[in-house]
């Protein structure tokens, strides 16, 4: 796991402020007021946008993927940290 | 959402289901309704569909932040109507589609060089001088229009910009000093801005003043409908609305020239010449009636602004032609 991402236990929240998204089915149409750019997340990236949308933690979304898209969960953790890295690189989420 | 209004949504979803097409749906903006209620059947949802709610998404998440910059460089009072007042009043608020934000502020020139200096840039020309050129913020697909009086039926006096002030109260969309029309005032311009466009044309627009008005409010709606001098407009609006999505008998004009509304479709191009027709005949004053019909006529004959002489005389022709052609195939 990457240092960016939390520990299995750290409480990963989506930022409240200057974000606002919309879900259209299975897809989340965002824009980051901050830097003025709009975000589309497809797929599982869904399911994991929703779950840090209530706060949640690093092992959860890795059971929640590997519960869903029925996937090891190496792969579940390696998927999980790379949207979790872009989310924070990108500034999303709650510091 | 509306609580007192579950029966209106009941029967939303029975006019959204039985609508013929996509044609349909566009026309009587239905689109992000039957995507919802396709998803929610578990039927697939056509790409139009989707492309229309990514569209919808997009204009939905930028509303917030472009109201707060508007608000922030405009010193005037800035009232909010239809769109995305109206959506918060709807059950699903993501399905009521809008393109752009209307504001009521009375003194429009001030605002509008107030929105340029803060970065809002001037698309197109106004069509119609009800209100000031459209402005967009680049990369936002949404334009803001700037009005002292909305868009109102011709020869029915407009309320005055004062008036329309009086009757407003902090905005739906919970924005800081930004207002918005009490219901039952919103209720009869939406009305009236409606008719305008076309007489009882699209049931997008009577789902609006029914989503927005509570029996509460029905009262007080019918007495400004008075004052302003459409209390006829208004009588033939509510019963059409009674009859579509209530328990009411359907209204002379729902068996006859506004026929399309009952069964979902578009209208004809004989039927939407036969409504500007009817329009004033059922709106206006009755002393207003022949002037009303008389510059209906004029509009239905005379050239629209970006075509040549040639072009009218084609349109026309084929009018003639295809009396019974729907509206959207006959402008292809």
């Amino acid at each position: 796991m990457t240092n960016n991402t939390g520990g299995d236990n750290m409480t990963l929240c989506l930022r409240k402020e200057d974000l606002d998204w919309r879900e259209i089915d299975d897809e989340i149409v965002a824009l980051d007021g901050r830097e003025a750019t709009y975000l589309a997340v497809q797929g599982s990236g869904t399911l994991v946008w929703r779950l840090l949308a209530t706060s949640t933690t690093r092992e959860h979304l890795i059971e929640a993927l590997v519960e869903t898209y029925d996937i090891d969960a190496t792969r579940a953790e390696a998927d999980i940290d790379a949207f979790i890295g872009t989310l924070n690189d990108r500034g999303l989420l709650a510091s | 959402m509306n609580p007192e209004t579950p029966q209106l949504w009941s029967k939303v979803d029975g006019l959204v289901a039985q609508a013929p097409g996509l044609a349909a749906l566009r026309h009587h903006r239905f689109e992000l309704l039957a995507a919802r209620q396709r998803r929610t059947r578990g039927l697939p949802v056509d790409p139009l569909l989707r492309s229309a709610e990514r569209l919808a998404a997009v204009r939905s998440v930028s509303v917030r932040q472009l109201l707060t910059m508007i608000r922030s460089a405009v010193d005037h009072p800035l009232v909010l109507m239809k769109g995305p007042e109206v959506a918060e009043c709807y059950q699903f608020p993501q399905c009521r589609p809008f393109g752009d934000l209307d504001i009521v502020t009375p003194d429009v020139d001030a605002a509008f060089a107030a929105l340029v200096r803060a970065g809002f840039t001037e698309i197109g020309i106004s069509d119609a001088g009800h209100h000031a050129p459209p402005l967009v913020w680049p990369g936002v697909p949404l334009k803001v229009e700037l009005h002292s009086a909305p868009k109102y039926v011709a020869r029915l006096p407009v309320p005055s910009t004062e008036e329309l002030l009086s009757l407003t109260r902090p905005s739906l969309t919970g924005i800081d000093g930004l207002a918005g029309f009490v219901p039952s005032a919103h209720a009869v311009l939406l009305a009236a801005h409606a008719w305008a466009h076309g007489p009882l044309e699209r049931l997008g627009q009577l789902v609006d003043i029914a989503a927005v008005l509570s029996e509460d409010d029905a009262g007080r709606a019918d007495e400004i409908a008075r004052d302003w001098g459409c209390r006829r407009l208004w009588r033939v609006t509510r019963v059409a609305i009674d009859a579509l999505f209530g328990d009411g008998a359907p209204s002379v004009p729902l068996r006859t020239w506004a026929r399309h509304l009952t069964g979902s479709r578009e209208p004809l191009v004989a039927e939407r010449s036969l409504a500007r027709l009817a329009g004033p005949v059922w709106a206006l004053p009755r002393r207003r009636i022949p002037a009303g019909v008389g510059d209906e006529l004029l509009r239905i004959v005379q050239r629209c602004e970006w075509e040549t002489r040639d072009d009218q005389l084609l349109r026309s022709r084929q009018a003639l032609r295809h009396p019974f052609t729907p509206v959207s195939e006959f402008r292809a």
